[in-house]
């Protein structure tokens, strides 16, 4: 009995997968065009970049100084 | 006190645990699981950890994690907003796992173990800097850190003293010189984040002919700094590494398990060659960086880069240079525990990471038990009958699989769990990559010489226990020495001493006795595309599937003519 109804249940957890996976893509390009997509369109007409895409030959160098102070427990503590 | 260093979710997840500053246990998860470069939660790493150091997880004090997940998240999301709408496909694939683990660390630790103690967040560059400059032998020293992306930084530099680290320096992703390495591995048809080593191995079969190539796509500067020209990259808005616009520079890709072909060894070498000027660059300003600091610690994926690690005394100033057995993601637990210790709770004391061996080891009665249950025939030594078995069998060509004692931690197969064979035969490379380890013909084989015995053979300067600096070995040794000397005349050298592992270099000493030569092939115990071996199982495992002639599990030494039954196919699962 077992084994006549482990072949359909094995298909629905499947089918079930599936459609999950499809839902969570439809629900997360959603997300992406409204959240990403909107912050995206603010940040570019704000000439904002978050991220160095070019080589700036002017440049002496691309170092980036660390801020130097004591790290706190507190700091530790966060995942941030 | 007990804290435990946990590592996972990107690649190579581990576990490590310190004892009152001391690290007394660590090791990855993949050896458990058998997946290469496992980034599962290390649920079994960390058990071993704790029955390791005789305790519950209720007695583990604080939990160190070896980067802070929120500050990754937002550059994640940085990227998305920069590179929309291309980042659709890998927005939506990435951000379950997000939402399912990686922002949910205190509820997995609660779940999986049943923890709810304090919980510490150590910045990913800084658990490289901790696992390497605080488990240096150094009181201070300058520090360079250097891997594909932290949170945000993929390359810093410091300085260290004492119990206390100082980064003053950094770059930011998607500037990475470690995803520039990781993007022509993929580009040349292996495996990203797994094969970086073979391009570094590759290298030295070609010419830079693909310099002024690669000088398009990065901009270095005289300090070391650099930036990536990210119209030649995808990486940072899809899972592909490289774009069209580079393949118009370097020509199409070479398809995986395609042949070798001599445009890319050209570009394997510009590479390299790309790899050493921004590392020395970087160095010689880390130096000046560090008013004249002598010791130098490297940590980070990039510091398994050992071409480049064995040229830094003569292309810098520094002298003295220390990479931990485990430079890569997989220490970054040991690293964020010593962090922990050291710098969140203030302690002084040092965990000085002098042994790479901090894996599981098995007892006589647990091989013997296994031994007699699987039907296998074997033969039980003494230690000195079996040093001197082994060192004749090796004498007269034979490949023998080396079990011995507690588990290595880290990338490399130091002595515990590896396959050794007689360097003097000019036929034992293509015996080793062709019927044992079913790999690529180009990939060199290492070398294990006790120190004193170094400089005999190798133009080498510094103790090299962790097998991460290349030097070249000794021009008139070349010829006594086929097996382990690559095409351009190095070897990836392991030095050991009699303290280090005195059983290994017991062996070593007796092969000595009958040729003359104290160094031994040493290669890890494994097939291509599989994690070294762990268990005396899996150990017997990989000895039936594959060519081995004889295994030594501790004192008992099996034949492989006496056992042919083979548990598996090696060469059907050998694979990237």
């Amino acid at each position: 009995m077992i084994k006549i109804l482990s072949a359909p249940l094995n298909a629905f957890i499947k089918f079930g997968k599936k459609v999950g996976e499809f839902n969570s893509k439809v629900l997360l390009t959603a997300v992406y065009i409204t959240a990403i997509g909107i912050t995206a369109i603010i940040a570019k007409a704000a000439r904002k970049h978050f991220l160095e895409l070019k080589i700036q030959p002017e440049k002496q160098s691309y170092w980036i100084n660390r801020e130097q102070k004591q790290t706190t427990m507190e700091e530790f503590k966060r995942s941030f | 006190m007990h804290i435990l260093g946990i590592a996972c979710f990107y690649h190579d997840s581990s576990a490590a645990i310190l004892k009152d500053g001391k690290i007394t246990a660590a090791a990855q998860e993949e050896r458990w699981t058998r997946k290469k470069h496992d980034t599962s939660f290390p649920i079994n790493a960390i058990k071993y950890c704790l029955r390791e150091a005789g305790i519950t997880i209720k007695e583990v004090d604080c939990v160190a994690f070896y980067e802070k997940p929120l500050l990754k998240f937002e550059r994640l999301l940085s990227s998305h907003i920069e590179m929309f709408p291309k980042s659709l496909g890998t927005f939506t694939k990435a951000l379950p796992s997000w939402a399912i683990e990686k922002l949910r660390i205190p509820s997995i630790l609660s779940k999986k173990l049943g923890y709810k103690g304090e919980l510490l967040y150590i910045e990913h560059h800084m658990t490289h800097a901790a696992g390497s400059f605080l488990a240096s032998p150094f009181s201070e020293a300058a520090i360079l850190t250097v891997d594909g992306v932290g949170e945000w930084a993929t390359t810093t530099l410091g300085t260290g003293k004492d119990n206390n680290i100082t980064l003053l320096k950094e770059i930011h992703f998607p500037n990475s010189i470690g995803l520039l390495y990781s993007m022509v591995t993929g580009y040349l048809g292996f495996k990203v984040n797994n094969d970086e080593y073979k391009v570094m191995g590759l290298a030295p079969y070609g010419k830079p002919t693909y310099y002024e190539q690669m000088k398009k796509i990065i901009d270095i500067k005289q300090d070391g700094s650099y930036r990536l020209d990210m119209s030649y990259f995808a990486f940072h808005y899809k899972e592909r590494m490289h774009n069209r616009k580079f393949e118009q520079l370097f020509g199409p890709p070479r398809k995986k398990e395609g042949e070798v072909e001599e445009r890319h060894k050209d570009v394997a070498a510009s590479l390299q060659k790309i790899l050493e000027e921004t590392y020395f660059k970087m160095l010689n300003h880390l130096y000046e960086l560090s008013g004249g600091m002598k010791n130098l610690c490297i940590s980070g994926g990039v510091a398994l880069n050992s071409v480049a690690n064995g040229k830094i005394t003569k292309q810098t100033k520094f002298r003295n240079v220390y990479v931990s057995p485990a430079p890569s993601d997989a220490g970054s637990s040991a690293g964020a525990a010593i962090a922990a210790w050291n710098m969140a709770l203030g302690k002084k004391e040092r965990s000085r990471m002098q042994t790479a061996y901090l894996g599981p080891s098995y007892d006589e009665a647990y091989i013997e038990n296994f031994l007699t249950e699987k039907g296998i025939k074997y033969v039980k030594l003494t230690e000195t009958e079996l040093i001197r078995k082994a060192a004749k069998l090796l004498r007269e060509n034979n490949v023998v699989g080396w079990f011995s004692g507690r588990m290595e931690f880290g990338e490399r197969a130091l002595g515990a769990r590896s396959i050794l064979a007689n360097p003097c035969n000019p036929e034992m490379k293509d015996i080793l990559n062709l019927k044992v380890k079913h790999r690529e013909k180009f990939r060199p084989f290492a070398p294990v010489v006790p120190l004193e015995d170094a400089k005999k053979y190798f133009d080498c300067d510094l103790e090299v226990p962790f097998m991460s600096f290349v030097y070249p070995v000794k021009e008139k040794m070349r010829q006594k020495l086929p097996a382990i000397t690559h095409i351009d005349g190095t070897g990836r050298l392991q030095t050991i001493t009699k303290e280090q592992n005195p059983r290994y270099y017991k062996l070593i000493k007796e092969f000595e006795k009958l040729s003359g030569i104290p160094i031994l092939v040493n290669t890890s115990f494994n097939i291509r595309g599989e994690p070294i071996v762990m268990t005396p199982e899996h150990a017997y495992r990989c000895f039936t599937g594959t060519e081995i002639d004889y295994l030594a599990l501790e004192n008992f030494l099996i034949d492989r003519k006496e056992n042919t039954k083979d548990w598996w196919d090696s060469e059907k699962l050998a694979k990237d």
